[in-house]
């Protein structure tokens, strides 16, 4: 199975996967980018009133992403 | 097929011990209980949601999961035992597991006939409460996960959890110097922790990045446990380790 890193960003801190997770393919990268970015939002949007949360792809672990999955953001006033 | 010997129930009596103290009447007719010893390996399912179980298991070595399965394939393990707890003492008058068991590692089990937990129940009241307790103490570490994932982050649901395996692991005495096995993989934590494997890598890498614990190859190994018990807002006083008269 390939090797996916998922990269979080987090306003504009990147915290860079370097131990990636196993996954049969891309498409089951995706889907466990989104559900990764829902679980991390309630969270990261619960204590910040401005926040931008992404999850970028990689499949080397130093190698440029392949995919921006997902982003969300919050701002109130 | 034997009987556990002595030296493989002594995580059990342990757990036992850090409660109340039976008498050597009661140690014993909890080991004439105790029926044949198997071997099961990694990922067998020892109970399923719907069976009508005889027996209660009582796990010897190694590590078991409580789970329950949703829909869309998810699964939610709902809690998790070492060698010296009985995984589904419950199973007695309850009749009808409405959750599965299975083995997260190799282990080696105990099985009890519901009908030797009868006999214990109408001539042993004392041990009969203490039976009672071993159940009650899943009810509130059961409490405790549902705190924990309702109220806590993922960073201190995550410490919370290796804060109670680590206690767990100490009263059964299967810890040395701070290390004791989890040899749960890291889908099988966010299934116990209720999180996306995306998700349980990054807090597990955060976790790691704080220097509290080194887990690895199953061995995890803490480094502060006054910073764990910190992240996690531990407390173990839901573990009852008071030895009194039940």
């Amino acid at each position: 199975m390939p090797r996916y890193y998922f990269d979080i960003i987090e306003n504009d801190h990147r915290s860079r996967d370097r131990e990636g997770v196993d996954l049969p393919s891309l498409d089951d990268a995706r889907r466990e980018a989104q559900e990764a970015l829902a679980d991390m939002a309630a969270e990261v949007f619960r204590r910040s009133e401005n926040a931008t949360l992404t999850i970028e792809i990689r499949t080397e672990s130093d190698g440029a992403s392949v995919e921006v999955i997902a982003s969300a953001s919050i701002r109130t006033n | 097929m034997s009987k556990p010997t002595e030296d493989e129930l002594r995580p059990f009596f342990a757990t036992i011990a850090a409660r109340d103290t039976i008498s050597d009447e009661e140690h014993r007719a909890l080991v004439s209980a105790m029926g044949d010893r198997r071997v099961i390996a990694a990922g067998t399912d020892i109970a399923r949601e719907g069976d009508r179980p005889l027996v209660s298991t009582l796990v010897l070595t190694g590590m078991t999961a409580r789970y329950s399965t949703v829909e869309d394939g998810g699964r939610q393990i709902t809690g998790l035992h070492l060698a010296g707890d009985f995984v589904d003492l419950h199973s007695f008058p309850l009749k009808i597991m409405d959750h599965s068991v299975a083995s997260i590692s190799r282990c080696t089990i105990a099985v009890v006939p519901h009908a030797e937990l009868k006999h214990i129940t109408e001539q042993f009241p004392h041990l009969t409460r203490v039976l009672w307790l071993l159940t009650l103490l899943e009810g509130s570490i059961h409490r405790q996960w549902l705190v924990a994932k309702g109220r806590l982050t993922a960073d201190e649901q995550m410490a919370h959890l290796f804060c109670e395996q680590y206690v767990k692991a100490g009263i059964a005495g299967l810890t040395e110097g701070g290390r004791f096995a989890l040899p749960l993989t890291q889908t099988q934590l966010g299934d116990a922790l209720g999180l996306s494997i995306v998700h349980t890598n990054r807090t597990l890498q955060r976790l790691r990045r704080t220097h509290a614990i080194e887990w690895q190859d199953g061995i995890v190994e803490i480094l502060d446990w006054d910073m764990l018990r910190e992240l996690g807002q531990f407390d173990g006083s839901y573990l009852h380790l008071e030895s009194v008269p039940r």
